[in-house]
């Protein structure tokens, strides 16, 4: 089953709507601190509307309006990826590995992954988060922690299928040991499903990092797209609340799209059926 | 007494006493993690426990205070203490609200379960609904309008929903009361029941706007596959009206896994209630488990988290007893499919 997922991602409505807004959010996390350059230094130019030195003005600390964005674009992109990649890592671990190794230990990890799958997630990192004044790194881990079971799942689905299929069956009666098997017959095959377990935990990655932060559980010292949203509502029987609020209200939104868009294009191109991957807590919360 | 009726009681017993060993091991592991984590928090018990007179507190003092609570003894000897308290109904005194922990969390839980109630059922219901519309109308504008709603709302954070409304209905039209479960300055017992549901709409409207997504998605999904299938083509041919082949053959094979769905989204509606909560000020568990967490209550916090733990668990039970009551073919004893 190779089917071109890939071309099918970058063709499809969803797919270049989701790569176009993922693309411009990538490169202003990238370029963005260089041009805007210390923007998000406190001035006495308090809740100045936009203008021509800030473009989308300035809140109420003085601070460039746009700096702050581009600054929280970096965390947000560098919390969705890595968490995101962290995820999918350990639920391929868990999914291919329960498969692969067999017998007890696969029932052993699966009743392990099931009571993964009745922890309310969001309440538990939130509660743990509260409690431990996490770092945006322990933020990472905290996320990948909770993250995998639901994508586990389905990967341990996909690769007991595969490890029955025809061509997987020939490799190993010409005497092919099991992980040239995984590599070679069995992750390739994976590939579009880890893309869009990877997908949608980036996605909740950016959805929680921002919702902590909004909640004032994350990082006070790092500039984040939730702090930026807690500190515009201060101020909603002000003028200034509309280019405070919007601008990182848009950018969660277009983030959270963009991933949601690309892992959607992807699902439809490997399954057009399009049965969504229906796991606790993928959904927005 | 028939022998398949039998069989049929030993099955649910069967599954009463799996379920009742989850929920066990469940709260075990519960409770030993969270007093894990409490006994590595960064927040220093005995400051927590005197609070604003920390400055007047000497070390022999202190010393005290641990001992009488017996915060010297080893973490296994206090989880044992702890424990058996809470077996007793003993879960302690809040110290941000100042009343017992089971106080707090019950009054507290009444006003989210108003908010989740609401919520769940105004998604569940208008969720499935546009789920058979769109996908009965497959293809045309409508069912992509709803398809492109559904993907756009579900990538909508909670908060920023529930900040847009607010500022919209509170704030400009002042249709709707800025947050807070009740009017300022009226006493509890003047608070009437219009009040309450005043309070409760936005927070509500924020949760059941996203909440319709996924079923929506889902049912939409599960309609196409119904509407393909080889039997509604044989109804198609014997002359069946298409109204007559959605009620019989679409909402039948569609409203199961909408059920399931709704009730496994429960811990999902807890999250986002806790974001909600946040954003209109709204006194719910979700509100209290955050300030616990911030301020370090610890009393509360344990409680918070055990006491959620089990509703998303009595909410994830509850789905599946239904699903065995509408879908006879689902057995009571039966083991979890193996995927």
């Amino acid at each position: 089953m190779h089917i071109n997922y890939w071309e099918h991602a970058t063709t499809s409505v969803q797919g270049r709507i989701g790569g176009a807004l993922l693309g411009a959010v990538l490169v202003a996390a990238l370029i963005g601190p260089i041009v805007a350059g210390s923007a998000d230094l406190p001035s006495r130019d308090i809740f100045h509307p936009p203008s021509a030195a800030h473009p989308l003005g300035t809140n109420d600390f003085g601070q460039d309006v746009l700096g702050l964005l581009l600054a929280g674009a970096r965390l947000s992109l560098t919390v969705a990826l890595s968490a995101g990649l962290l995820t999918t890592v350990l639920s391929a671990l868990v999914g291919a590995g329960a498969v692969m190794t067999g017998g007890l230990w696969d029932r052993v990890l699966m009743r392990f992954t099931d009571v993964m799958l009745a922890v309310p997630s969001v309440v538990v990192i939130i509660v743990i988060a509260a409690y431990l004044r996490l770092n945006p790194v322990g933020l990472i881990l905290l996320i990948a922690l909770f993250g995998w079971p639901g994508t586990a799942r389905v990967i341990r689905a996909r690769t007991l299928t595969l490890v029955g299929r025809t061509h997987v069956l020939a490799a190993r009666t010409f005497g092919a040991a099991k992980p040239y098997l995984l590599y070679r017959h069995i992750l390739p095959d994976l590939v579009p499903l880890l893309l869009v377990g990877f997908l949608q935990s980036a996605r909740r990655a950016v959805f929680l990092e921002a919702g902590l932060a909004f909640l004032g559980i994350g990082d006070p010292t790092v500039v984040s797209w939730g702090i930026m949203i807690q500190n515009a509502l201060r101020f909603y029987y002000m003028e200034a609340w509309v280019w405070l609020l919007l601008p990182p209200a848009l950018a969660v939104a277009a983030t959270i799209l963009a991933f949601n868009l690309l892992g959607n294009s992807i699902e439809q191109a490997v399954d057009p059926r399009l049965r969504r991957l229906h796991t606790k807590g993928v959904a927005n919360a | 007494m028939r022998p398949e009726e039998r069989v049929q009681i030993a099955a649910v017993l069967v599954f009463i006493a799996r379920k009742s060993f989850r929920l066990g091991t469940l709260l075990v592991a519960v409770c030993v993690l969270s007093f894990w984590l409490v006994s590595h928090s960064p927040i220093d018990p005995v400051n927590a426990y005197v609070g604003a007179d920390v400055m007047r507190v000497g070390p022999e003092q202190r010393a005290a205070i641990a001992a009488y609570w017996g915060l010297n003894d080893p973490p296994l000897q206090r989880l044992v203490n702890w424990g058996a308290a809470v077996l007793r109904g003993d879960w302690g005194t809040s110290m941000i609200f100042r009343q017992p922990v089971i106080d707090v969390i019950s009054e507290r839980f009444t006003a989210s379960l108003a908010l989740m109630g609401t919520a769940w059922v105004l998604s569940g219901v208008f969720g499935f609904a546009l789920g058979i519309i769109a996908g009965a109308r497959q293809g045309t504008w409508i069912d992509r309008c709803i398809k492109w709603y559904c993907l756009t709302l579900a990538s909508t954070p909670t908060f920023w929903l529930g900040l847009l409304l607010l500022i919209v209905f509170a704030v400009w039209l002042g249709w709707a009361p800025v947050g807070l479960g009740v009017p300022a300055g009226v006493l509890s017992d003047e608070v009437t029941f219009g009040d309450r549901i005043r309070h409760l709409v936005l927070p509500a409207a924020t949760l059941s706007i996203l909440g319709v997504a996924n079923v929506a998605l889902h049912t939409r999904q599960k309609l196409v596959d119904v509407l393909a299938s080889d039997y509604v083509l044989f109804a198609r041919a014997k002359g069946e009206s298409e109204f007559a082949i959605l009620w019989k053959h679409g909402l039948r094979n569609v409203a199961l896994p909408a059920v399931t769905l709704q009730f496994a989204s429960l811990s999902e509606l807890f999250g986002g209630s806790i974001l909600a909560e946040q954003v209109f000020a709204y006194p719910g568990l979700g509100q209290a488990t955050v300030q616990a967490g911030l301020r370090g209550d610890v009393p509360l916090l344990l409680g918070a988290v055990i006491f959620g733990a089990v509703f998303v668990f009595v909410g994830n039970l509850l789905a599946d007893i239904i699903y065995r009551f509408v879908d006879p073919r689902i057995r009571w004893g039966g083991r979890y499919e193996q995927c």
